[in-house]
């Protein structure tokens, strides 16, 4: 895994809080008012060029809603945060032709549409040609193992389903990725395959530069260089991993830095 | 180019959806047919005279009805059609990974609009065929130049009123209902299924102040009478102030509503 020199992306002093429509619509009453929900807090940190960060948090942390910051998807309330120099806020549209963003969720597809007319279709929203588009997913095909691209997504396993979502990230071959939890409700022989693609098509091949949102400890430790741990929207660690020997450390560190966390 | 080939990218996948229900097109027809007859029926009731309030129009009941269905379907396209796919999208999550493309919002929400646009026109086709093949409506009259113009100003109107109602799909998660409530009372007062001049005089006062009244009026004057563009004068400029103030006030709440969905992270819950 060689990286690059430089910050693909930095993180200074983000802060998203939440006050969602219909709680504000319900808060009407004085004594209802409920509070809002701080789901990143003063967050810094930054991620070179070709390095893998691994995001760990228990559910509710933050993960995601850093990834979709990054992804544009949603807006910070305060704090800079940019993706090779480009604000993703004011630069929005430029940074999404830098960004792949692959979630967990399942719904994202056409369920009645085969997988390579829904790739054809996210493709086309990429700017992709039709032809440019044909030749890359055939391509992807190949290097993922997209055997069954002419069935319908509705059919496909799970493991296929996260494997076709890394593909629809991989069509316009960004140099920054953003994974959601990939191997979420993966059986460990999907799981190690998509590992395995993560290993081999986009960190060895094309030396992508990854941010991995991920409960699974194990799972940070094989593909990421870096662990940043989320606790309450606030980042309470940020360890390398090549300095931890073992997977029990690793865990270690990041019970710790819950505990600490709760104790305040 | 770009924006052209993901208009046409929705256009096929939202064509390759429609194929994979196989008979969606068959049970549209025989609705559309089972409409239509309900109408001839009650039609022949009344003894197929042409009532005082119809001189006007010199249509039967039956003829008017048939319209007043027709542009039904382009207004309940526009409107809960419009918010219906956009929450389509939404609750699919296929929306989120939408937006987060480079292509502009605005590209996505003109694709859905020509496709509804679309499907609505075939819609009327519909109508118009089982209508004048099967039940022998006289289309033979029909002022094309005022029809065309008429039906492009409801179109832009209606569909920025579908704006309208995808604004508050995003934001509140509810959209449906209003489009429902919408479409109903549209329909009452805009003299749809029936002549306004039956309804009484405090209403018609209120339904000049609804756009489907000019549309409607329009389209059966141009289709049964002939109408010209200059005849229609009154209802065409009416139409056009009504989408010059709707259009934009509507996009405007869309992108606020988009850039508050933004800030709520709500853009993937329906």
């Amino acid at each position: 895994m060689q990286r690059g020199s430089g910050d693909a992306i930095v993180i200074r002093g983000l802060t998203k809080v939440f006050h969602p429509i219909e709680l504000r619509l319900r808060s009407l009453h004085p004594l209802r008012r409920p509070a809002p929900i701080t789901a990143l807090a003063d967050v810094t940190f930054n991620v070179a060029h070709g390095e893998v960060v691994g995001l760990l948090g228990t559910n509710g942390a933050g993960k995601t809603t850093l990834l979709k910051i990054l992804a544009t998807l949603v807006l910070p309330n305060a704090g800079d945060v940019s993706v090779h120099g480009l604000h993703v806020e004011h630069d929005a549209d430029r940074v999404r032709r830098l960004v792949g963003f692959v979630t967990g969720d399942e719904r994202s597809f056409y369920w009645r549409l085969t997988g390579r007319q829904n790739l054809e279709f996210f493709a086309a929203f990429q700017g992709l040609t039709d032809a440019a588009a044909g030749a890359r997913i055939d391509t992807l095909a190949a290097t993922l193992g997209l055997e069954a691209l002419d069935r319908r997504y509705g059919s496909y396993s799970t493991g296929m389903r996260h494997r076709l979502a890394i593909a629809r990230a991989l069509l316009t071959e960004p140099p920054v990725l953003l994974l959601d939890e990939p191997t979420r409700s993966l059986d460990p022989l999907a799981t190690a395959d998509v590992h395995r693609v993560i290993r081999t098509s986009l960190l060895a091949e094309r030396n992508c530069t990854i941010v991995l949102a991920t409960h699974d400890l194990a799972e940070a430790k094989t593909l990421c260089h870096r662990v940043a741990i989320l606790h309450r929207g606030q980042l309470v660690a940020d360890e390398r991993v090549e300095a931890l020997t073992a997977e029990a450390e690793l865990a270690v560190v990041f019970e710790d830095a819950v505990a600490r966390a709760a104790l305040g | 180019m770009t924006e052209l080939r993901a208009v046409l990218a929705y256009l096929r996948k939202e064509w390759r959806l429609e194929l994979t229900y196989r008979f969606s097109v068959l049970f549209s027809v025989l609705g559309l047919f089972t409409s239509i007859a309900t109408y001839f029926f009650i039609d022949r009731l009344f003894g197929r005279q042409i009532a005082p309030e119809l001189a006007p129009f010199g249509a039967t009941y039956f003829a008017y009805a048939l319209v007043g269905n027709a542009f039904m379907a382009y207004v309940g396209t526009a409107i809960g059609g419009l918010s219906g796919r956009i929450g389509a999208e939404q609750s699919r999550g296929t929306l989120e990974i939408l937006l987060g493309t480079p292509t502009r919002l605005g590209v996505l929400v003109l694709a859905i609009a020509v496709w509804t646009t679309l499907y609505a026109t075939a819609e009327v086709f519909v109508f118009f065929l089982v209508g004048g093949v099967g039940f022998g409506v006289d289309f033979g009259r029909v002022g094309w130049p005022a029809f065309v113009s008429a039906a492009a100003l409801a179109v832009l109107l209606f569909n920025g009123l579908g704006l309208l109602e995808a604004g508050c799909l995003v934001l509140f998660q509810r959209g449906a209902v209003a489009a429902w409530a919408l479409n109903g009372l549209a329909a009452l007062v805009g003299g749809v299924f029936f002549p306004v001049a039956v309804l009484p005089g405090w209403l018609q006062a209120l339904a000049e102040l609804n756009p489907i009244t000019h549309a409607v009026r329009a389209l059966q004057l141009a289709i049964f009478q002939g109408a010209s563009i200059g005849a229609l004068h009154r209802e065409l400029a009416a139409l056009a102030v009504f989408a010059a103030l709707l259009v934009p006030l509507s996009l405007g709440v869309w992108r606020w509503a988009l850039r508050r969905a933004r800030l709520e992270g709500s853009l993937g819950l329906h």
